[in-house]
C-alpha cells in the first residue's frame, strides 16, 4: 500500500512522490544512486587538521546520524557539506553533482541549526517563505507551499506569530518547515534537538523521524547523544578525532562495535581486559577473579584484544567467601535492575530483570559467567 | 532605613554633581532667556517673551536652524554610509583583528578637538599640504577652496562622529547570530539579499541610536564649525557663542541655547518613538 505524499506541492513541476506506507525508502529502492557522496575529504584550519580521509555515501531517503564526542569533527563535516567550510582535498557530490566549488546558496540544502536561527524580525510564515522568495517562486504558489509545510509540522495556526512567541519545540518545527519547504536535495541538522529538554527531545525524535519518512528527504544529523542517534538513524557514522571509525546500522553498531572505544562510546557493553588463556575447542578464557571466568570463541587472539560483554548478558550466581566479585552498587531502572561489580580497579555492569536481581544485594558477592556466544573480542583502541 | 539609604549612597553623588553643574546652569540659562536685553548692564531681570518672539519671527534664525539641521543630516548620512560597511567588517573580523580595528576606529576620539581641527587646517588650508602639492604638480593654478567652508566643516564633523556611529552599529551587528546569515545563505539568498532582508532590518536599532548620537552631537558642535568654518559657516552653536561674546546679547544667546536644547530633545523623542521596544 502506498500513500501519495502531499509534500511536493507543485504537481506541474515535480512528479508526486510515492512512498511506501510502512517501509523506509531505502528498503523500497535498494539500488538508488547515492544522494550524498563524499570521497577522501580533508579539512584543516590553519595547522589543525579537523577532518581526514572522510569517505561517506548516503542513499536517497536515508536518515544518517553523525555521532561523536565534541571536537571529533562532526560539525565540520556537516558544514563542509553545507558549503560553509572549504575542504583542502576531496569531493562532495550531491545527487551526482560536484558541489565542492559552490557556495551554500547554490547547493539546495535544507539546514536546521541547533539555535534554530529563525529570523526574529519575520513572522513564522515569512520565515518559511524566505527560501521560496530566494527561488523566485510565484507568490501564490509560494504561499500555498509555505502553508502546507507549516501544516505538515502542525503549526498552521501559528503562521502570523513571531519566533519569539513560540516555545522551543515549536521554533524547532518552524526551522524544519523552513528547511524542507525548498524541497532540498538533502536535509542537514546540527544537533537539532540539543536545545530542548529531555522529555520534549524524546517526543521530537519520533516526530522528526516520522516527518523525514513522510517527506522522503535524505537527512544527515549531527549529535553527540548516542541514544538519540540510535533511536532516529537508519545508519550511524561514528567519528573520532577527525576520522570516521565505524559506519553501521544502530543494531549492528550496538552488537558489533569495531573497537573498544566505539563500544564504550555507544555503551554497547562491558569491556573486559586481562590475559586470555587457551581453553580448548577454539575458545579462550578470561579469568575475572576466583570463580569468575568468561570464555570467548576466536580463531586468533591478538595480545591487544578486549572482550566485549553486553550488560544484559552478564550472568551472576551467588558466591561465598573469597569467591566471585563484590557487588558495589545497585541501580533501579524500572523493569530492569543494574548491578555494579568491582573488577580490576573498575566495575562490571550487569543488567537483569528486577525479579532475578532480588537474589543479589550490595555488599554480597557473585560469580560472573557468560555464554561464549555473548562474548566478542574487539580491538583495543 | 537601610533599604532606602543604600540607593541614595550609590546614585546620590552623581545626582548631586549633575544637579549642581548641569541642571542648575541650564535653569539659569532658561531664566536668562526670559530677561530683557540691555546694552548697558547686560540684562535687566524683568520677565519678557521678547527674545523668543525675536528669534522665532526672524527668517535669519529660521534659516540658521534649517542650515544647522541640514548639516546634522548631511553628517549623519555620510557617517552612516561610511560607518555601516566598516562596522560590518569589524563585526565579522577575528578576535585579534577586531580589537585592532576597533582601536583604529575610535582613535579620532583620543586626540584633542582643537589640535585635530588645526591638523585639518594644515592639510586643507589655502597654503595647506593638499593645495601646495596640487599646485606643485601643476594640476591647479590657485588654491582650491578646501577650508573655511561647509566642506571642511563636514569633513571635520564626520571625522569625530564616525567613531560614535561605528561603535553604535558594531554593538548591534556583533549581537546578530552569525547562524542567521548562514541560514539565509543556505536558503538560497545572495549576499545582497542577506544584507537587505536579514542584517539591515536587525541592525535598525543601531542605525537609530548611532544616527541620534551623531545628529545631536553635530547640531550642537561648536569647536569644529568655529575653527574649520573660518567664521563663514555659522550654526546655532557658533551664533550662541557670538551672542555671548562679541555682541554681548546674553538673553538672545540664552534663548538660542534653549531652542537648540529643544531641538535635541525633539530628535531624541522622535528616535524613542520610532525605535520603542515592542
Amino acid at each position: 500500500m502506498t500513500q501519495a505524499i502531499s509534500f511536493y506541492f507543485c504537481p506541474g513541476e515535480r512528479p508526486t512522490l510515492q512512498v511506501p506506507n510502512s517501509h523506509s525508502v531505502i528498503d523500497a529502492n535498494p539500488l538508488a544512486a547515492p544522494c550524498l557522496e563524499i570521497v577522501d575529504l580533508q579539512i584543516s584550519y590553519g595547522n589543525t587538521v579537523a577532518l581526514k580521509h572522510i569517505d561517506l555515501s548516503v542513499a536517497r531517503g536515508e536518515f544518517v546520524a553523525l555521532l561523536g564526542p565534541s571536537g571529533c569533527g562532526k560539525t565540520s563535516l556537516l558544514r563542509a557539506i553545507a558549503g560553509f567550510v572549504n575542504p583542502q582535498r576531496g569531493a562532495v557530490r550531491l545527487n551526482g553533482r560536484d558541489v565542492a566549488a559552490l557556495p551554500p546558496r547554490g547547493r539546495n540544502i535544507g539546514l536546521v541549526f541547533q539555535s534554530y536561527a529563525l529570523f526574529p524580525h519575520m513572522t513564522v510564515l515569512a520565515n518559511v517563505l524566505f527560501g521560496l522568495e530566494c527561488r523566485k517562486v510565484p507568490k501564490d504558489a509560494a504561499l500555498a507551499r509555505a502553508r502546507q509545510a507549516l501544516d505538515l509540522v502542525g503549526l498552521a495556526a501559528f503562521a502570523d506569530r513571531r519566533p519569539k512567541q513560540l516555545s522551543g519545540g515549536q521554533q524547532q518545527r518552524v526551522a524544519l518547515a523552513r528547511a524542507i519547504v525548498i524541497e532540498p536535495d538533502m536535509l542537514l541538522l546540527d544537533e537539532p534537538l540539543g536545545a530542548l529538554d529531555k522529555q520534549l527531545r524524546v517526543q521530537m525524535q519520533s516526530e522528526l523521524k516520522t516527518l523525514q519518512r513522510r517527506v522522503g528527504v535524505t537527512a544527515l544529523f549531527v549529535t553527540h547523544d548516542q541514544e538519540e542517534a540510535m533511536s532516529m538513524a537508519d545508519r550511524i557514522v561514528v567519528m573520532r578525532d577527525g576520522r570516521i571509525v565505524q559506519i553501521d546500522t544502530p543494531e549492528q553498531l550496538f552488537r558489533a562495535p569495531n573497537s573498544a572505544w566505539v563500544c564504550a562510546f555507544v555503551g554497547a557493553g562491558n569491556l573486559l581486559r586481562g590475559d586470555l588463556t587457551a581453553a580448548g575447542g577454539g575458545r579462550w578464557g578470561l579469568q575475572l577473579g576466583p570463580g569468575s571466568t568468561v570464555e570467548v570463541a576466536a580463531e586468533a587472539v591478538g595480545a591487544a584484544g578486549v572482550v566485549q560483554l553486553p550488560f544484559d548478558k552478564v550472568r551472576l550466581s551467588p558466591a561465598d567467601g573469597d569467591e566471585g566479585q563484590p557487588i558495589v552498587a545497585r541501580r533501579f531502572l524500572g523493569a530492569m535492575v543494574e548491578l555494579h561489580l568491582a573488577y580490576n580497579h573498575g566495575t562490571i555492569t550487569a543488567q537483569m530483570p528486577a525479579v532475578e536481581a532480588a537474589a543479589f544485594s550490595v555488599g554480597s558477592r557473585a560469580r560472573i559467567t557468560a555464554a561464549p556466544e555473548d562474548c566478542r573480542l574487539v580491538a583495543d583502541e | 532605613m537601610r533599604r532606602f539609604l543604600a540607593p541614595v549612597l550609590y546614585i546620590g553623588p552623581a545626582t548631586l554633581f549633575y544637579l549642581g553643574f548641569l541642571v542648575l546652569p541650564y535653569l539659569m540659562v532658561l531664566r536668562l532667556s526670559f530677561f530683557q536685553y540691555s546694552s548697558l548692564q547686560l540684562y535687566i531681570a524683568s520677565f519678557t517673551l521678547a527674545n523668543y518672539t525675536a528669534v522665532l519671527t526672524d527668517p535669519f534664525y529660521w534659516l540658521l536652524m534649517a542650515r544647522t539641521l541640514l548639516l546634522g543630516l548631511l553628517v549623519t548620512v555620510i557617517c552612516l554610509l561610511l560607518g555601516y560597511p566598516l562596522a560590518l567588517k569589524i563585526a565579522r573580523a577575528r578576535p585579534r583583528m577586531k580589537s585592532v580595528l576597533i582601536a583604529v576606529t575610535i582613535s579620532p576620539l583620543l586626540i584633542n578637538l582643537v589640535v585635530r581641527s588645526y591638523a585639518w587646517l594644515v592639510l586643507l588650508g589655502d597654503t595647506g599640504l593638499i593645495n601646495r602639492w596640487l599646485q606643485a604638480l601643476g594640476l591647479i593654478a590657485g588654491p582650491l577652496p578646501l577650508s573655511g567652508n561647509l566642506f571642511s566643516v563636514v569633513i571635520g564633523l564626520v571625522h569625530i562622529s564616525l567613531p560614535l556611529m561605528a561603535v553604535s552599529l558594531l554593538g548591534v551587528l556583533a549581537r546578530i547570530d552569525p547562524a542567521l546569515a548562514e541560514a539565509a545563505d543556505s536558503l538560497g539568498a545572495s549576499r545582497a539579499r542577506v544584507l537587505r532582508r536579514v542584517i539591515l532590518p536587525l541592525s535598525l536599532p543601531g542605525i537609530g541610536s548611532g544616527s541620534l548620537l551623531v545628529f545631536c552631537f553635530t547640531i550642537s558642535a561648536f569647536i569644529t564649525p568655529a575653527l574649520l568654518g573660518g567664521n563663514r559657516v555659522s550654526t546655532v552653536s557658533t551664533l550662541i557663542y557670538q551672542k555671548f561674546t562679541f555682541s554681548v546679547n546674553w538673553p538672545v544667546g540664552a534663548t538660542l541655547v534653549v531652542v537648540l536644547l529643544l531641538l535635541n530633545l525633539a530628535v531624541a523623542l522622535l528616535h524613542a518613538r520610532i525605535f520603542r521596544e515592542d
